[in-house]
């Protein structure tokens, strides 16, 4: 067994134990906005390894760098798109406490 | 070892489901929605990887940005109620 598959092994097996903790995360939390934090953080970290992992495992210079290349879209894009989602959650008043100690996104947002 | 990886994000997806039929508002199924997507590409790099089927690696690369665009299109509609203003 060669050095890169173990390594990509090991990245692969920690990219799946982050993703039980995003399902776990997903099922478990008790408010929405719970749920998101847990969709955007270990999700994105997940991704990100099993890409890499596997970029490892292929270990050629062209289908590397197109595996790496997703991998790095997954790193930009799923922050972007759950700040989409929890901003327009926010803005429609879905399921929010009644008052918050400290809002500060209500002057910037100007939710009416 | 790689097709064991590749059943158990399936499953993992199909856990996930739950929370898109069930979900209690419509942020919870828009976030399901998308961790599914995310689910089954990573699903489909690793048959790319197991079977040499190469040629998905690109229509993952698609699904991807597919899947970027149609959540932010989704955000956009649910937050102003409309596309173009």
């Amino acid at each position: 067994m060669k050095i890169n598959i173990i390594i990509a092994y090991f990245l692969m097996s920690t990219g799946a134990i982050f993703a039980v903790i995003t399902v776990l995360g997903l099922l478990r939390f008790p408010d929405v906005y719970t749920r998101i934090h847990a969709g955007a953080v270990v999700l994105t970290i997940s991704a990100v390894l099993v890409t890499l992992g596997t970029a490892i495992y292929v270990w050629e210079f062209f289908l590397s760098m197109k595996v790496l290349l997703i991998g790095a879209f997954f790193l930009f894009s799923n922050p972007m798109a759950t700040h989409a989602i929890a901003r327009a959650s926010y803005s429609r008043e879905i399921a929010l406490p009644n008052e918050y100690k400290i809002d500060e996104y209500f002057s910037y947002l100007g939710r009416d | 070892m790689i097709i064991g990886f590749a059943i158990f994000f399936t499953i993992l997806s199909i856990i996930v489901s739950y929370r898109v039929i069930k979900g209690p508002t419509i942020t919870d199924r828009l976030i399901g929605a998308d961790t599914i997507g995310i689910f089954l590409s990573i699903v489909m790099l690793l048959i790319a990887l197991e079977y040499d089927l190469y040629l998905l690696i690109d229509i993952v690369l698609a699904y991807a940005v597919l899947l970027f665009i149609d959540v932010l299109i989704y955000a956009k509609y649910f937050e102003h109620g409309e596309l173009y203003k």
